[in-house]
């Protein structure tokens, strides 16, 4: 698919939309429901899609468990194209297929690489845990683990494509290590607490996130430009956890796409944390095109553009103050509420940004805060037809 | 000489089973009963594995604890558990206690929480975490970099923690570890400590009161901490330097966090004993407790274990070098 000609306020999505129950159940061998069935055949509606969506209602009208593996695959084929479908309906200018084909951002890159073994259930909040990986061997790659995805997409999707990854960075922060740790500390018989193991550590980290950042991320990428891709976002969510690590993250990011900035566009998406501790180290990013941010979720919801109202996008102060060099991915819609975002509010937020920007639309492409995984597609597509509504307001202004 | 013991303060991860049952639990898909029969197994098989590797002072581990607040915050009128915060840099996340007004006792709902989150210590010689009256403080900065009004800090301690600890008392513990992770973050927190001051003026049981201070740098607070009213201090000794000991009291407890509570590659028993070692050349408290460098939920269960086996393990062999180096 051709990339529009264009850059100005690039309307897309962050990466994850909610699974379906009629694509998740099957994995997980639990019949499917009435219900199921319905939630297919409403949106096949609701899309326009119901001749791309023939093959799928007859699959789910004849069974309803013992789907077979080739089955399984069918159906998360039609999730991808579903949730493809769903941006494109709302009026979004890149898309993708809100990670059907990945269990989540952590859990798939790191199950599909050598050199990782799961540990067990931490906690990431109240009762809720994940299954937290140590890397036990230096990381390698059998093969490129999201061409296959990006395949299916390619076959769906009428709009370009952005294919988000998870980040180096990301994968090391949310990993034990049990391989560099042993080679700085115990090897080198480190003992703890001396200001010589601060020291390894830091060496044990670096080693790793780089180690990363080739082995898996960078081959990862070269897969996807092999195949087409023409805009990949590096997600990096723990970016901002260890202000002191974030040139470590600048490291890897520039690892992960060297030699391949002039055949992709790249962009990267970070969000709640304090932006303020990315400067100025981001500025040796090499190739960066856009930082994608989450911003609504700090903003009030009054009606306005002037600096008080919009008080959740003062963080792009420091943007505005150090030429970064790179487009604003603007967060102008919640993912943690269901209340709707109307129209004129999120064209207030893309005024006031676009008024600390010069007025220059190519500084300013307005998304969501991140993910929207844990809205319903209902709330996921008002909030994105939202997104286009009070972006194409802007655009009457702009004349675009 | 030194007495060398192993401590385990903090918050100890749930089994892999009960995760899954308590995920369980709350899709419908088990009883309650069930439930807290495969968190009454956690906390046994807790105690059994200290008592096993001669943990003088064993901990229950709160394995029905969310966060180090949201259960004592039913006990309270004018706090709740409010927005997920990140603890520390880690990916796990608690919800800030926000404080509304003067915080007061709710009596009543005393015997639940001991009911729920208070489990009897076997030994009569348990040791309990607590939050630190200075930890609903610090716990709670907002976006703006405020804190909420130091004085709450004192009612808390004059109001919730005697009558806490004479409850705990009752249920086996003798010794309280008061929790404080986010201490060296906050500006100010000199004027913070003074809270602990009424918890060793008004209660009456014979508790050992030790401040804990996990993932941290304690030297700049520490002179300021050896005149409170305490039995001790828990620091992380990989977050605090080697010479910050070198003016401990030695009329007061040292707990020296030297297994890594966030790491889950195993720590060589050889080199923690050389830490020890180090740390006796600086100062020779009356006890040493050897600990993590906070607490152990950072950890899948199963490493948790292991890591807890290795403490107890590596106590017990420094002890014995250090009476044969005496003798």
């Amino acid at each position: 698919m051709t990339p529009p000609n264009h850059d100005e306020l690039v309307l897309h999505e962050i990466g994850s939309l909610a699974k379906p129950e009629w694509s998740v159940k099957p994995k997980r061998d639990d019949p499917l429901t009435e219900e199921d069935i319905q939630h297919a055949k409403t949106w096949s509606q609701r899309l326009g899609i119901e001749h791309e969506a023939k093959p799928l209602l007859s699959l789910l009208n004849t069974k309803r468990d013992g789907f077979t593996a080739q089955e399984i695959d069918q159906l998360t084929s039609y999730a991808s194209l579903f949730a493809i479908r769903l941006q494109e309906h709302a009026g979004l200018d890149w898309v993708y297929d809100g990670e059907q084909h990945r269990s989540e951002m952590y859990r798939y890159p790191v199950t599909h690489s050598e050199g990782f073994q799961f540990r067990g259930y931490c906690r990431s909040f109240d009762n809720k845990y994940w299954n937290k990986a140590a890397v036990t061997n230096e990381p390698s790659l059998t093969q490129p683990y999201h061409t296959q995805e990006q395949d299916t997409i390619q076959t769906h999707a009428n709009k370009p494509i952005k294919t988000p990854i998870t980040g180096a960075y990301t994968i090391v922060d949310w990993s034990f290590d049990e391989h560099y740790l042993r080679k700085h500390l115990h090897e080198a018989d480190i003992h703890p607490g001396t200001p010589q193991a601060k020291q390894a550590q830091a060496n044990a980290r670096h080693e790793f996130t780089i180690d990363v950042a080739r082995n898996l991320i960078r081959p990862n990428i070269q897969a996807l430009i092999d195949n087409g891709a023409t805009w990949i976002q590096i997600d990096e969510p723990a970016v901002t956890t260890h202000p002191d690590e974030v040139p470590l993250f600048v490291e890897a990011f520039n690892e992960s796409i060297q030699g391949l900035t002039h055949q992709c566009r790249f962009s990267t998406h970070i969000c709640f944390s304090d932006y303020n501790n990315l400067f100025p180290h981001i500025l040796e990013l090499d190739g960066c095109s856009e930082f994608a941010l989450e911003l609504a979720n700090r903003d009030s919801w009054k009606q306005g553009t002037d600096r008080d109202t919009r008080n959740g996008y003062h963080m792009l102060d420091a943007f505005k103050e150090h030429d970064t060099n790179a487009a604003i991915g603007l967060g102008v819609v919640d993912i943690h509420t269901n209340d709707i975002e109307p129209p004129n509010l999120v064209a207030d937020r893309i005024r006031y940004a676009l008024n600390l920007f010069d007025d220059d639309p190519t500084k300013i492409w307005p998304c969501t805060d991140c993910g929207l995984r844990t809205r319903t597609w209902d709330i996921s597509h008002k909030k994105m037809q939202s997104l286009v509504q009070g972006a194409n307001q802007v655009k009457q202004d702009l004349g675009l | 000489m030194t007495t060398i013991q192993p401590l385990l303060p903090g918050t100890y991860p749930r089994s892999q089973t009960l995760v899954q049952t308590t995920r369980d639990y709350d899709r419908n898909r088990t009883t309650k009963e069930t439930l807290h029969e495969h968190q009454t197994r956690d906390t046994e098989a807790l105690i059994g594995t200290q008592t096993l590797h001669h943990y003088p002072t064993p901990a229950t581990g709160h394995i029905t604890w969310q966060d180090p607040f949201r259960p004592l915050t039913p006990l309270l009128n004018n706090i709740q558990p409010d927005t997920l915060t990140r603890f520390l840099d880690t990916n796990t996340f608690y919800r800030q206690p926000t404080i509304q007004d003067e915080p007061t006792l709710k009596a009543d709902a005393l015997p639940t929480f001991l009911t729920r989150h208070a489990p009897r210590i076997p030994t009569q010689n348990g040791l309990t975490t607590l939050p630190s009256p200075t930890a609903w403080i610090t716990a709670n900065k907002t976006e703006h970099d405020t804190y909420p009004n130091t004085e709450h800090a004192h009612t808390l301690a004059r109001t919730l923690y005697p009558t806490l600890l004479e409850r705990l008392h009752e249920r086996g513990t003798r010794t309280i570890a008061l929790t404080d992770p986010w201490l060296s973050t906050h500006p100010n927190p000199t004027p913070l400590l003074e809270t602990l001051t009424p918890l060793h003026n008004h209660h009456d049981t014979p508790h050992t009161l030790l401040l804990h201070l996990p993932f941290q740098n304690a030297t700049p607070h520490l002179e300021h901490i050896h005149q409170q009213p305490l039995h001790g201090t828990l620091i992380d000794l990989h977050q605090t330097p080697h010479d910050a000991l070198e003016n401990h009291p030695t009329d007061r407890a040292l707990g020296i966090g030297i297994i890594d509570a966030r790491a889950s590659l195993l720590e060589r028993e050889d080199l923690l004993i050389a830490t020890i070692d180090e740390t006796l050349e600086t100062t020779q408290p009356h006890t040493l407790y050897i600990t993590p460098t906070g607490p152990l939920e950072h950890l899948p269960e199963p490493i948790a274990r292991k890591k807890l086996r290795l403490l107890g393990q590596t106590a017990h062999t420094a002890q014995r070098k250090l009476q044969g180096d005496h003798a």
